[in-house]
């Protein structure tokens, strides 16, 4: 991603704002409060057209795509607070968030049900393996809306692993999180990384940040102020300031 | 007293179709749609022109075919989805849910407006009438035995209605729209194209109050701009909302209950103090009132909207969920 | 030439009674975010309060009092059993917005209850057209634009002047915080319908002394016309709101003369969608819409 570019009613929100994750291991993205991190997460996945910049992803330019369509090339996002579709069962969650090959067309619905019903059989078996492994297939007729936060939060994740997404960019994952909660969380990420998804966490948890990333990006003010393994950036006077909230020299 | 049974059944069974359709819009997807009344008021006319021939001249009107029936139908029903293409094409693109929901009300009061002034086109004020009864021309049935026969037609294309609905429901696709409903930030998130499926349902239920409104032409066999208005809309949507919005059962219970029974027995009430508006009047409040109830204690409705078991293993304990209208918004 | 001056006379009135109307609509939409599809009858209450005053008293200046309280009252009591309740039971906007629509049908029913369904009219003197500039008015139109003038600007004086004021914006802002942090947050909100009503029924009144007749359906077919302002003013701004009447008020009156009268309609409500889908934030706002923004 480079030189993007956002701004609100002449604010710039985010300007002149470039990185690059790499395939396959976890990112951090970090940053003070309104340094731009949001922004950027919904430049990046098209939930936000940006006024300038390029975004690369699996070798195309995707900035000003529609977030469907960013999707579908294999690059899933999650949000702040956990959006699940509350009114359908953690089930229903589950074989929504599966990739839809075509099964979502009417004539299929009408004309060939029993194909249809086939190959959600196959996406059905995989939903409960993945349930089970995040404790919640007992509550798979349950309506996501009825879990208590912390299974919202699972649920998130366990949609995400059948999405079979190629990068995930996770918003916030640890908010509202205790910390039993956090090492699963951990651990799915982990096996998340396993599989070969690239993986970026926007978080305020330093250490669960320290813990996962094996690289961190830090914003400040809408741009990138610093990058590289967390363990630099102790000593990086312009991280620091930007923590302390004064503007870093240069900017 | 079995004719007027007859009669106010097969009311039932025509705005049960209608009903349905709009259920797609606002059960299943959510959009609040006022214009839905504009796409039956279409089928019927449709219909109308299709089948009635010409009038005597001082009524004028476009087409003024004499095609069978289930052409007339078809063509209402085209004629209904391709107007909502064209609305939902504009509307749906990028309006927050009041905007679509004044966009729509904007929309059937213009083409109500339009119809009643530019009379090439539907003859205006006056309306279109003689609309012959489907069939009978080769059936000859006595007026005594015809509405039998209509009524059977009606309940059996409600019945086909009932099942494609059901079908559609339980599909992936049915699924999809109910996800956007639920929240659309996170549909698009996982891969789905909000304009694209919303603008789908919107056709669908479109093309079903057309398909309503044929019917309701050969019921009526007469139809002018004053049947219809955004109250016809609303006395839909209090079926709907009565009965549990995303339940199909629950639609055609609630048409039965509040536009068949509730109207029915109203019509009893008598007109006090010389006032000839009096049992209408009666009758609107409290379907007003019987929105306003339901909005505030009851949003799912008398049938809640199903919830599909996943088929394997053991049962769990499911306690209720409070409802989608309580969610902040 | 002299049709276009016909034209804007004619606009300047419809503007001036629009304005009103929908300032009183984007009040409500300012303090409870909720657009108001009952607003019409708000309109109609105070034309037919007027309505039965004059019929008891032949005495107009008490006929637009009446129409402004109860207005008002319709208002405060419309916010009090449909608004507020809904809106702490923590239902979806859009399930109240639905809610001011089943409002609107029962209020709307309870006139035609009241009145029945005939055309009634006001007894009024008759007043000469003159010739003011280029315009001509009747007594009645002149009486009409000052009086609504007269009512913008002690509206704007309360906005901008009064601790009222200032804690409206306050609310309007931001209504979750003025909420929690709630000094007098729900006092604000009810004296907002409360005022809103007595504009919107005195809006009613004088707009039955333009038109001549009303039926109970007189506020509801006034609605959209309402929304289309407040909309273009972009909605919760007065100001806006004010500014976006006159420019409606204008455009409908000089088109009627060059289309058929009928549609004139038709031209305010095409304007209304053009303004929903490409200035969602109102005419004068710098932003453009976008789907999740």
């Amino acid at each position: 991603m480079r030189g993007l570019a956002k701004s609100f009613g002449g604010v710039h929100a985010v300007s002149d704002c470039s990185f690059a994750v790499p395939v396959s291991r976890v990112t951090g993205l970090i940053g003070p409060n309104g340094a731009g991190k949001s922004t950027a997460i919904d430049l990046v996945t098209g939930f936000k057209a940006p006024d300038a910049g390029t975004v690369r992803f699996a070798g195309l330019e995707i900035q000003g795509w529609p977030p469907h369509r960013v999707s579908r090339l294999g690059l899933i996002r999650t949000f702040q607070l956990p959006k699940e579709w509350s009114g359908l069962t953690v089930m229903e969650n589950m074989l929504i968030a599966a990739p839809e090959r075509g099964r979502e067309a009417i004539w299929r619905a009408l004309f060939a049900p029993g194909p249809l019903r086939q190959a959600e059989d196959e996406d059905r078996a995989r939903a409960r393996t993945i349930l089970e492994e995040f404790g919640l297939l007992a509550l798979r007729d349950e309506l996501a809306g009825n879990l208590s936060g912390g299974q919202k939060r699972l649920l998130e994740f366990a949609r995400v692993a059948i999405a079979r997404p190629r990068m995930v960019i996770l918003d916030e994952p640890m908010g509202g999180v205790n910390p039993v909660l956090g090492a699963r969380m951990g651990d799915a990420i982990a096996s998340l990384v396993a599989s070969g998804v690239t993986v970026v966490i926007v978080e305020h948890n330093l250490p669960f940040i320290e813990r996962v990333c094996d690289a961190v990006i830090v914003m400040a003010l809408g741009t990138v102020i610093a990058t590289g393994p967390f363990s630099s950036l102790r000593s990086n006077r312009a991280v620091v300031d930007a923590y302390l909230g004064e503007v870093p020299a240069g900017a | 007293m079995i004719q007027y049974i007859a009669s106010v059944v097969t009311e039932g069974a025509i705005f049960s179709i209608m009903a349905l359709g709009l259920n797609v819009i606002w059960g299943w997807v959510g959009d609040f749609d006022i214009a839905f009344y504009g796409y039956v008021a279409l089928g019927v006319y449709m219909a109308m022109v299709t089948t009635i021939g010409r009038l005597p001249a001082p009524d004028q009107y476009i087409l003024g075919w004499q095609l069978p029936f289930p052409v007339a139908v078809v063509i209402a029903m085209a004629s209904a989805a391709l107007l909502a293409l064209g609305v939902g094409a504009i509307a749906l693109r990028k309006l927050r849910a009041s905007y679509f929901a004044i966009t729509t009300l904007a929309t059937v009061l213009m083409l109500q407006i339009f119809i009643s002034n530019y009379t090439p086109l539907f003859n205006g004020y006056n309306g279109l009438y003689g609309m012959a009864q489907p069939f009978n021309g080769m059936l000859n049935l006595s007026p005594q035995a015809y509405p039998f026969f209509f009524l059977a037609l009606c309940t059996a294309i409600l019945a086909a209605v009932y099942l494609v609905l059901e079908r559609l429901s339980n599909s992936p696709f049915g699924r999809a729209l109910r996800a956007v409903r639920e929240e659309e930030r996170a549909a698009a998130a996982f891969g789905r194209s909000i304009y694209a499926l919303k603008l789908k349902a919107y056709v669908l239920g479109a093309a079903l109050g057309g398909l309503g409104g044929a019917l309701f032409a050969a019921y009526l066999g007469a139809f002018n701009p004053s049947a219809w208005s955004p109250i016809e809309t609303l006395l839909l949507y209090a079926a709907i909302f009565v009965g549990g919005s995303g339940n199909n059962r629950g639609v055609i219970l609630g048409v039965m209950l509040v536009s068949v029974v509730f109207q029915e027995i109203t019509r009893f009430i008598p007109n006090v103090g010389g006032n000839a508006s009096f049992s209408a009047a009666v009758r609107e409040i409290l379907i007003g009132v019987l929105i306003l109830v339901t909005m505030r204690y009851r949003i799912q409705g008398l049938l809640p909207e199903p919830r599909p078991k996943d088929a394997a293993g053991e049962p769990v304990a499911v306690k209720p969920y409070a409802g989608r209208g309580s969610a902040a918004d | 030439m002299d049709t276009i001056f016909l034209g804007i006379g004619f606009g300047l009135v419809t503007g001036s009674i629009l304005a009103l109307s929908a300032v009183a609509f984007t009040l409500t939409y300012a303090v409870s975010g909720i657009p108001n599809l009952a607003h019409g009858e708000l309109l109609t209450y105070g034309a037919y309060a007027a309505y039965a005053v004059t019929r008891a008293t032949h005495n107009l200046f008490f006929a637009a009092v009446a129409a402004a309280l109860a207005g008002g009252m319709t208002a405060w009591a419309m916010n009090a059993a449909v608004v507020e309740p809904f809106v702490r039971a923590r239902i979806k906007n859009i399930v109240i917005f639905i809610a001011t629509l089943g409002a609107s049908l029962v209020l709307q029913n309870i006139i035609l209850l009241i009145f029945g369904g005939a055309n009634v009219a006001y007894v009024l003197p008759q007043t000469e057209s003159r010739q003011v500039g280029p315009f001509i008015w009747t007594g009645r139109d002149a009486a009409i634009m000052v009086s609504a003038l007269v009512v913008m600007v002690l509206l704007y004086l309360m906005l901008q002047h009064t601790k009222f004021g200032k804690s409206l914006r306050a609310v309007s802002e931001n209504r979750e915080l003025a909420r929690v942090s709630g000094i007098g947050a729900h006092r604000v909100v009810q004296f907002t319908w409360f005022l809103a009503g007595i504009v919107a029924g005195f809006a009613g009144f004088i707009l039955a002394v333009s038109v001549g007749t009303l039926v109970p359906s007189f506020g509801f077919t006034f609605l959209l016309v309402t929304v289309t302002a407040a909309v273009a003013g972009g909605l919760g701004k007065p100001y806006g709101a004010m500014a976006a009447a006159i420019v409606l008020g204008l455009a409908m009156e000089i088109s009627a003369f060059y289309v058929d009268a009928a549609y004139k309609l038709l031209i305010a409500f095409g304007m209304l969608v053009l303004v929903l889908l490409f200035r969602p934030d109102g005419l004068f706002s710098s932003k453009t819409g976008g789907v999740f923004e």
